[in-house]
């Protein structure tokens, strides 16, 4: 994996409200690999085994905190934090 | 090629051997992908002659181009197969993760022929197809089922099957991740027969190239500032579909007060790949009778009204019973049909107590439940429920046979007499093999709405104007030729892999589907074009039936229709859409007469004339289907 390039602010997580749309997946990927591939996502979302319904929800190492997922998710799990503080 | 993964993976069950070939870029550029590339293949690998339970009948999964990208509501997945119900060969449509895993491992299609020796499940994963022992998953439940599969293979989607299809059992159904339901008409029971217990599309990492990713972007940024505006998207988002129409049913007069608050309390939202009007959801009962309990849902309106033929008003009791017919795989609405007609020709004394053995057949809550499990397990007096409505008539008699509710051996969804005549109900009589729903039009269809309304969505769905003074007229419109226009477009939906439920379908229109085609794959088309593409899938699923005998008289409404029946108090006759007058069989049959006329189809027979296959680019397909003699 090569370093990020840049560093935005943070992505605040709220897993609890994913649904499970795979938008942040998609849209990071694509803009990654310039093809869509949730796996070759910097991020990762994965049901929790057993509850069929939630998911668990991880930058990974590769992530540069461009904020695509956050701006896009359309279910508000994921928040990029402002500058200067608040989500 | 862009949009699609490029290959389709075979699988002999009983050589126990698969096999891949490349997708044919001819192929997939006359029918597009999903249903309409499935049905190209079942014209070549389902035999006309071979029984929906044999080993013969092929089982083809296809997802379509819009699958796996960005495009909002694009996790449609096609099912395609000889359904033991109807006889006919149907395609099934159903959300959720599965065509976006499976293109992601390198498939666009997979044909499932043969008969396993044991139970088996698929493992679909970077180019391969396993197939893998499934003793210790046999007898289980859908959703101990894909709990099982689930920590082997995630992140994976995953086809179970539940003890209804292992019987065999034909008001059957199936669900993609406990979450969309998929197999009306009884793909699991051609599953079931096959030993085929389950499908695991695993995450692979193959990627999706498409055309133009920016051009993409731009066109879905754009329909996403639509869908994010909707007013109603956070009732939708918090209470799913139930909240939105709870209102609607209590003021039918279902008996569902207080249930908003419970149902609220328990749902999660569950959405599709891309989507983001996720209106699935599972049910969590963690307080009163019954908790915990989870159920999973694609809407809760049908159970709703389910309770409400069974005087059930127990919200917690109506969560239980959704959730074991899902975890049986048992089909409600065949379910229910099949038990009114028992339940008639009992109170009739028509039905004895020894071909009950001794069970009264009543719409009571304890005894449904034990009728739901016996049906899944063909037990006792379930052996016969489980046929399916004209199935289980016809060992009973002529008199249940006269009274059963079906068309093509199937429930109907929709019953037009408390409602109208609308596009929706008619499409069931003429839609070819019986298995896939909306077809004839969406939620939107079935209310007496203006005439404007109609041409608004003719229009946003790509009608051309000089059609227009054909169907609409300023006090109503034609349904048989509305029906056909509906037919078309939907039939897009199902090819590209879009899902055309009501609340994402709302904002999709011919100038999106161009753009993301176009996008996508790199072929820009005008409206016609695509629209004509959709026909030509239509009329493909046409000839595969009427190639195996099906014809005019298939398409005949039930003697039911024709019947008044008493709905909550009220006594409703079949009328026209707008509810002015009475309709009559003469009257369908005249219906039918512009249906086939609007469709190039021969008045007698139901068969696509030469000319229209001509001009379909079907010619090939004529000579085998003596349309020719026409």
């Amino acid at each position: 994996m090569t370093e990020p390039a840049k560093q935005g602010p943070p992505i605040r997580v709220h897993a609890e409200r994913c649904a499970g749309c795979l938008i942040c997946e998609l849209r990071c990927s694509l803009r990654f690999e310039k093809a869509f591939n949730p796996g070759r996502a910097r991020i990762r979302v994965r049901r929790l085994v057993g509850a069929e319904s939630e998911y668990s929800v991880e930058l990974d190492e590769g992530c540069d905190r461009c904020g695509i997922c956050a701006r896009h998710c359309p279910y508000g799990a994921l928040v990029q934090v402002k500058e200067g503080g608040g989500a | 090629m862009n949009g699609y993964a490029g290959w389709i993976a075979y699988i002999d069950l009983s050589a126990g051997r698969t096999w891949s070939e490349p997708l044919d870029a001819d192929m997939a550029r006359e029918f597009i992908g999903g249903w309409g590339v499935n049905a190209r293949l079942a014209w070549d690998l389902i035999p006309p002659e071979a029984e929906a339970l044999s080993p013969e009948n092929a089982i083809i999964f296809g997802a379509g181009p819009f699958s796996g990208t960005l495009v909002p509501g694009s996790a449609e997945l096609s099912v395609t197969t000889k359904l033991p119900l109807s006889g006919g060969i149907g395609t099934g449509c159903g959300g959720g993760h599965f065509p976006l895993m499976l293109k992601s491992s390198g498939f666009d299609h997979l044909v499932v022929t043969g008969r396993a020796d044991r139970p088996v499940y698929l493992l679909i994963l970077n180019g391969r197809v396993e197939i893998r022992p499934a003793e210790d998953l046999w007898g289980r439940d859908t959703y101990e089922t894909v709990d099982a599969l689930r920590p082997r293979h995630e992140p994976c989607s995953i086809i179970p099957i539940g003890p209804a299809g292992e019987n065999r059992v034909g008001i059957t159904v199936t669900f993609i991740d406990k979450g969309g339901t998929i197999g009306f008409g009884g793909l699991p029971a051609v599953m079931g027969a096959k030993h085929l217990k389950a499908v695991v599309a695993c995450q692979g990492d193959r990627p999706l190239r498409v055309a133009d990713p920016r051009r993409l972007v731009r066109g879905v940024d754009r329909m996403m500032k639509k869908v994010l505006a909707y007013r109603l998207r956070p009732q939708l988002i918090k209470g799913g579909t139930f909240a939105m129409t709870s209102q609607w049913l209590s003021a039918m007069g279902l008996p569902i007060g207080g249930w908003d608050e419970i149902h609220e309390e328990a749902r999660q939202t569950l959405a599709c790949p891309s989507c983001p009007m996720g209106d699935k959801e599972v049910n969590r009962l963690r307080r009163g009778e019954f908790s915990p309990l989870d159920a999973y849902l694609t809407d809760f309106m049908g159970e709703t009204e389910a309770s409400a033929a069974t005087a059930l008003d127990n919200h917690n009791r109506a969560v239980r019973r959704l959730a074991l017919f899902n975890r049986l795989g048992l089909c409600r609405i065949g379910f229910h049909n099949v038990l009114d007609l028992m339940v008639s020709l009992s109170e009739d004394g028509l039905l004895s107590p020894d071909q009950t053995e001794g069970l009264k057949l009543d719409r009571d809550y304890e005894t449904v439940l034990k009728l739901i499990e016996m049906t899944a397990h063909r037990r006792g007096f379930g052996d016969i429920m489980a046929d399916g409505p004209l199935g289980a008539a016809k060992r009973l008699g002529p008199e249940a046979e006269r009274r059963a509710l079906h068309i093509k051996g199937c429930s109907p969804f929709i019953d037009p007499r408390p409602d109208s005549m609308n596009t929706m109900a008619f499409a069931q009589l003429v839609h070819p093999g019986r298995s896939n729903y909306a077809c004839g039009g969406v939620g939107i269809y079935m209310q007496a709405r203006p005439v404007e309304q109609f041409v608004h969505h003719a229009r946003r769905t790509g009608l051309a104007e000089d059609r227009m003074d054909h169907i609409f007229s300023p006090d109503g419109f034609n349904v048989p030729r509305l029906t056909k226009h509906a037919e078309d477009w939907y039939s897009l939906f199902n090819a590209l892999g879009q899902c055309h439920r009501l609340y994402i379908h709302r904002f999709h229109a011919m100038e999106y589907f161009l753009d993301f085609l176009a996008a996508i794959t790199g072929e820009e088309l005008d409206g016609p074009g695509l629209l004509e593409r959709g026909e030509r899938i239509w009329n493909l699923q046409k000839l595969l039936n009427t190639r195996m005998g099906f014809t005019r008289e298939h398409d005949a409404p039930p003697e039911a229709w024709f019947t008044p029946v008493e709905i909550m108090g009220h006594r409703a006759v079949l009328k026209d859409y707008y509810g002015r007058t009475e309709i009559t069989r003469a009257d369908v049959e005249d219906m039918l007469d512009d249906y086939y006329a609007e469709r190039g189809w021969d008045r007698e027979t139901g068969r696509p004339t030469r000319e229209t296959l001509e001009r379909l680019g079907l010619a090939a397909f004529t000579d085998q289907t003596g349309s020719d003699r026409c």
